[in-house]
Order: structure tokens, then sequence, then C-alpha cells
């Protein structure tokens, strides 16, 4: 079993006032335990203390009691600090600077050396598919495209333990599929990634264990399969049928003693109909003052990049 | 009008000073950075653009706004005195906007929270930040002094004035000082004479009221008697050295004139003065060299008859001074302009420090609260020590008491401290064409650059570490 790159026991954070009264208790005692090469997701509704846990595991708060280890050392060091890469949930960087210059800076504050800060910038930008804007101000970029000269920040350093803050908020959903196999790609490499997101499907998707977080305590905890499973259904998915073979079905289950739900006819989903359509543009030489389509993980994170 | 036309080549020069620098820096690891972050946001976001066109323009009306008058001499001390006030007032508004508003923009957009996590960032915030204001304090201090110089120049209607040693360094006679070992000595003396009288006052009343005495006996020469005047100036005097008097022959003597009779080396001259009035006594050319020599002064009275002045005072710190040529006008204001640089350098690391616990209103509030108790204003006279002739509180032996008077001169001690960097006294002494040192900008960039800003850099530093930059926006 590989080592815990997290380890939370017993965790508890009560916010204070300016007199020391204590205000709200924001975690009571959560325990989580984060593998190497894991993609995990912190789920649970607003206030639920997803962004408290991920705060004191940057350092940035303090815990009131409680044993916390982030990559071996305890959290905010500078040890454990230069190892994380970290996506914030509101794209709070520097509207004056340009996309390039954004990385340039988070490149230099990461302490990437000198040597190949160049070259990891433009392969990022290219991943994220900001190459044609990396000179405009960040404050001229839409919510997607601050979203992803964020995701490109996050990785400049090729950190070991990457905390997505919402990674899709804000994303088309070229955008969120591009995510999930940037996700995927650094899964395959090894890296950790810890996702909070409020968007189920994208976290179901990607994640190999999730824990649901409300009220301050960890109520349901588990592999994706595992706490999802039903023992009352299954789904059954097969090409086209006509009438007659449907009815033949239905009649064949039912004498094996099983009840038939819901048959549908097969329908694109709208996210495959939206994809194909830009696609199909895209083809067809349109071009847009946004995003491109970007391409795969640069090479100094293992990927190939010209995967567009 | 051309000064009004000149206004638009400084702020191009301090556009191409910021853009340089941005440039620069583009090499380097986090400190280069986040000092490059900080110009850029000075510059893109407007502060420097809008700061720097205020600062020229003002700079350049200031001869329309001042008047012309037909004394050059008066014209340029009206010049170097507003001049230098706008620009340091300037600076020192820019300094707090910077440091303030930088930091607490970071707090408010909750963009701390992602800054504080890369490892290079936790020693490099504040100092960074803290080195891109000097930097661009420093492109606006340029060509705004450069700016003035040029407004002097034409001012003056010569540039030759601005290169000659026109500055000179002021040097008050040792005999006005009263030394600790002078008052003991003296008092000694009192006590043999009148062990009755004197030896029954309390120590500390009778110390104060024999300095009194020595201060009042050392500044004053009653009419028929005689005193010499030590000057010590290491550097030895050159040629066109002056002794400048400004006697006071008392209120009712006011528009009265008095007879002295001076002393220097071996010359001997009589010289008639005005009460109140600055005058000037040439040093002969044998004292040339000399690193030391003695003024001896003889009062001979009222120049009239009927008029019966019984002694002349030296009242106030230039009431007798000895002025030699050193440096001029341009290394005098570059240095005190450097001064400016390294006080607004203070205020920046102070504005960066407070911003780590305080938002945005409040942290430039409590900076300007600060400014006003630096300058003085509503702290002169809180700390009066007590005169010889005030009587002893008779609480003060009570506990409370001595705690008040501690807290007080620990205020009268802080108070004290920031004098030192009052911009009026050296921006005056350009003005009134003073020599302000270069060893002056040295103790100036130590004192207050190195170990006020640093100290304070460090607080803030020490504070940023320990806070939490987490969720006390949300909560």
């Amino acid at each position: 079993m590989a080592p815990p790159v997290i380890r939370v026991k017993g965790l508890r954070k009560v916010f204070r006032d300016f007199w020391l009264r204590a205000r709200v208790e924001a975690l009571s005692g959560v325990d989580l335990t984060i593998r190497a090469g894991e993609v995990y997701g912190l789920l649970g509704p607003n206030g639920s203390g997803k962004s408290t846990t991920i705060q004191i595991l940057l350092g940035l708060i303090f815990p009131t009691a409680g044993e916390v280890e982030v990559l071996g050392s305890p959290p905010g060091t500078p040890e454990s600090k230069s190892r994380i890469g970290y996506l914030p949930e509101d794209s709070v960087f520097y509207p004056f600077l340009s996309g390039r210059e954004m990385l340039d800076l988070s490149a230099r504050l990461c302490r990437v050396p000198d040597a190949n800060r160049k070259e990891r910038i433009e392969q990022l930008l290219h991943m994220v598919g900001l190459r044609e804007a990396a000179d405009r101000e960040i404050g001229d970029y839409s919510k997607g495209m601050q979203r992803r000269i964020g995701i490109a920040q996050a990785l400049i350093h090729d950190p070991d333990l990457i905390i997505l803050d919402e990674p899709t908020n804000g994303l088309d959903p070229l955008g969120v599929r591009q995510v999930k196999d940037w996700i995927e790609g650094l899964r395959a490499r090894g890296k950790t990634i810890l996702i909070s997101s409020h968007l189920l499907a994208d976290v179901e998707q990607v994640c190999d264990r999730v824990s649901i977080l409300y009220g301050g305590k960890v109520q349901a905890e588990g592999a994706v399969e595992e706490i999802l499973e039903r023992d009352d259904r299954t789904i059954w998915i097969t090409s086209r049928a006509d009438a007659e073979a449907l009815d033949s079905a239905k009649k064949h289950l039912r004498e094996q003693g099983l009840d038939v739900i819901s048959v549908k006819p097969g329908s694109k989903s709208l996210e495959e109909k939206f994809l194909e359509t830009v696609e199909e543009a895209r083809e067809r030489g349109e071009t847009t003052a946004g995003a491109e389509p970007g391409g795969g993980l640069p090479v100094f994170l293992g990927g190939g990049q010209d995967n567009k | 009008m051309i000064a009004l036309f000149l206004a638009p080549l400084a702020w191009l020069l301090m556009a191409l000073g910021i853009v340089f620098s941005i440039r620069v820096l583009t090499r380097g690891g986090a400190l280069a950075v986040v000092t490059r972050t900080l110009l850029a946001e000075v510059w893109r976001t407007g502060v420097l653009p809008i700061g720097g066109g205020i600062l020229f323009v003002g700079l350049g009306l200031l001869p329309l706004l001042l008047g012309t008058s037909t004394d050059i001499e008066s014209r340029i001390h009206t010049l170097l005195d507003y001049g230098q006030g706008w620009i340091a007032a300037t600076l020192l508004l820019l300094s707090l906007l910077m440091s303030c508003g930088s930091y607490c923009d970071e707090v408010v957009t909750g963009r701390i929270r992602w800054l504080m996590v890369p490892s290079g960032t936790r020693w490099n915030l504040l100092p960074g930040k803290l080195i891109g204001i000097l930097v661009a304090l420093f492109a606006l201090l340029l060509p705004a002094t450069l700016l003035l110089l040029l407004l002097v120049g034409r001012a003056s209607e010569s540039t030759e004035l601005l290169w000659n040693p026109a500055s000179v360094a002021v040097v008050s006679p040792e005999t006005l000082d009263v030394s600790d070992q002078d008052v003991e000595t003296y008092l000694a003396l009192l006590m043999l004479e009148d062990p009755g009288g004197w030896g029954m006052i309390e120590p500390e009343e009778a110390q104060q009221m024999a300095r009194s005495r020595l201060e009042r006996r050392s500044r004053s020469i009653s009419k028929g008697s005689s005193r010499d005047y030590w000057f010590h100036y290491p550097a030895g005097l050159e040629k066109g050295a002056v002794i400048s008097i400004r006697p006071s022959l008392g209120r009712i003597h006011r528009s009265e004139r008095a007879r002295f009779r001076i002393q220097l080396a071996d010359e001997s001259t009589e010289v008639i003065v005005r009460n109140g009035e600055r005058s000037s006594i040439e040093i002969p050319e044998s004292l040339t060299g000399a690193r030391e020599f003695s003024l001896g002064m003889e009062f001979l009275g009222a120049v009239e008859d009927d008029v019966r002045i019984p002694s002349v005072i030296w009242s106030g710190s230039d009431g007798m001074e000895l002025r030699v040529p050193a440096g001029s006008l341009i290394s005098s204001l570059a240095s005190s302009q450097l001064l400016t640089w390294i006080r607004c350098g203070f205020i920046a690391a102070l504005g960066l420090t407070v911003a780590t616990f305080l938002g945005m209103p409040v942290a430039t509030l409590f900076l300007l609260c600060f400014l006003v108790a630096a300058a003085g204003g509503g702290l002169t006279g809180a700390f009066d020590v007590a005169g010889s002739g005030s009587h002893q509180d008779p609480r003060s032996r009570d506990p409370s008491r001595i705690v008040i008077d501690l807290l007080a001169r620990g205020g009268e001690l802080i108070v004290g401290q920031l004098s030192a960097w009052n911009q009026h006294s050296t921006a005056d002494r350009v003005a009134a064409g003073e020599n302000v040192t270069s060893a002056e900008v040295v103790r100036g960039f130590v004192m207050i650059g190195l170990l006020w800003g640093g100290v304070t850099l460090l607080l803030g530093l020490w504070i940023s570490d320990r806070r939490e930059h987490g969720l006390e926006r949300d909560r």
C-alpha cells in the first residue's frame, strides 16, 4: 500500500472572534488518510468544512486540535509547501499581469530554476490553450480562461500533491473534459490530487475515493464504486432494440423474477452534442477570442504534450 | 510658463525609470518577482502615472503660484522651501497609499491565501514590496529633484549658483553649550559660597537652577564687559567664512543699534548691529585653515547716547554661528532629498507592517496619526520638564504617579526619536543655504532606514508569519 501523503486525525478547528470567544466550530474531529497516487474528492455542502480542511493542509490557518501531516511534515513548513500545487476556489490572480507574467510570478515564487522556467511556461500555456492570449492582461480573461491559467500555475513546479478547489468552476464542457483528462494523466504519473467540488458528476468520474463532510465531520468515506453501489438495481446498456426485441427481453427478465423499472431509447448527452458542435466549428476554421483547444500534459510533467 | 512644459518631461523620465525597472526585474528569484509585481501594480493601476502627474504639474506651477519676487535670493529660498515640501508631502502620501493599499488588496481579494502557499513568499513578500515602493519613490524623486533644480536655475538667472560652493556648514560656538560637568563644577562652587542657601535645595532642583544660570551667563554680555567664544571646525576654515550674529537687545530697544568691538586673530574691529537682525563678520585671511579659534566680543552699548542697553543676549540656536562655505546647492539638495527618500521608505515599511493586521482605512488612519505625532503636533509641550521655579508635586511618590511619569518619559523618548526624521529640518536648511552633508545621509540611512525600518519590517514579517491567512473574511 502506498504511503500516506496526507494524514489527518481528530482535526478540530474553532474560529474565534476578536475577544477570543468561540464563534463557530468548523471542524469537529475529522479523520482523513490520502495515499500517494490517489485522486481524492472532498465533498460537502457550503459550510461543511471543506475549505477549512484545505486551508489547514496548506498551513494558512492553524488547527485548534488534532494531528495533521502533509507529505511527511507538519502543514505550512517550507518542505511541504514546496511540493504542493494549489488552485484556489476564486480566481484571485493579479488582474494587471498578463497570463505569461502570472506563470512567471508563480514559477519564481516556487523557485523553479531559471534554466527551465521559460520552457515550462510555454508548455503549460500550450496545455491550457492560452498561447494566443498569453500576453493579454488576466483582468481581460473570461472566467474559464482565468481558471485555466490557475490550473497552469498550480502545476508549474511539478508538485507531488495538487490541491484543486473547484477546478471546473467556470469552465465550458470542453474545458471540463480537458481537466478530467489532465487529472487522469497526472494520476497515471503518480501525482496525488485532492479535489474539492460541488459538481458531483465530475468528482464521480475522476476520483478514486471521496469523503462527504457535513457539520465539520466526515459522514461517509470510501472508494467511489463502493459508496455509490446499489444492491437493488442493475443497469444494462444494449444496442438499439426494436419493440419486438424489447418485449421479448422484458418477458424473459420477468420470468427470472426481475422488475424492469425503466427502458429508454438511446440518446446523446448534451455534453456529447456540445463537443461535437464545437469540434465541427473548429474544423471549419472558425476563430475565437477565448481559449484554444489546448494540449496534453507538458513534457516536464511526464506527458507527451501535443495531443490536441 | 516654460516650467509647466518641463513637467511632462519629468513625467516621461519617471515612466522610463519604471518601465526599465519592470524590464530589468524579469530576471531573479522570488524577491525580484515580488518587487516587479508591485511596480507593475502601481504603474498599471494608475497610482504612479496619476501621482507623478500631480507631483510634476504641482512643481511646474510653483513659479506661477509663488509670484515673482525681485530679490533673487528670496525667489530661490521660496522655491526650494515650497518645492521640497511639495515633493516630500506627495511622496509621503504615495508611500502610504502604495504600502497600505498593496498589502490590504492582497487580503481583501483573498489573494494572500494563494500567495502564502509557495515556499518563496514567506520571507519575500514584505521586503519585495518595500523594495518596489522604494524603486517607485526613487523614480518619482529623481525627476522631481531635477525639475526643482531647473526651476531654481531659472530663478537664479545663472547656473553658477547651483554648482559653486553656495552652501555653508554651520557651527555653533562651544562656549554657548553648557555641559553636565560645567553644571557640576558651578554647583560645587555655589555650595561652597552659600552652603546655607544652595545646600538646602533638593539636588535635582539645584542642578536645574545652576544650569539655567550658566546658560543665561554664557549667552549674554553686559555693557562694558567682553567674552570669548570658542569655535571648533575640524575640517579647517576656508576663505569666505563668516561669523553670523543675531543679537537680542531686549524688547524696549527693538529698533536701536548697538556697538561691539570684535577681536579675531590679531585684528580688532568695531561693528554696529541692529536688534534682532542678522549681521556677518568676515573672518580674516590669517585664520584660513585654522581648526579652532576664539572670537572676542566686547559690548560697547547703544550707538545713541540717550539709549541705555544693559546687556546683549544670543537667544536661540542661531544667535551666533560660524558659517563656512561647504558643498554646493546641488549636493546639499541631493542629500536632503535622499533623506526624504529614506524617511518615505520607513513610512512604507510601517505601512506594510500595519497592513498585516489592520484593514485599509484603519491602517491609513493609524499611519496618519503616527505622522502627526512625529511632526510634534498634539504632543508638543506634553512632556515639559519641570522648571527650576516649579514646585514639587506632593503626589510625586505615588505609585500611580510614577507609572504616569514613566509612560510620559517613554513618550518623550519616542517623540524625540521621531523628530530625527522630521523633513523640515533638512529642507529648511537647504532653503536657507546651509549644507546637508553626506555623513548625515549615512547616519539617516543607518538610523531611520536600517534600524527603524528594519525593526518595523521584521515585526511585520513576524506578524505575517504568525497570523492566519485563511477564512477570516468568510467567518
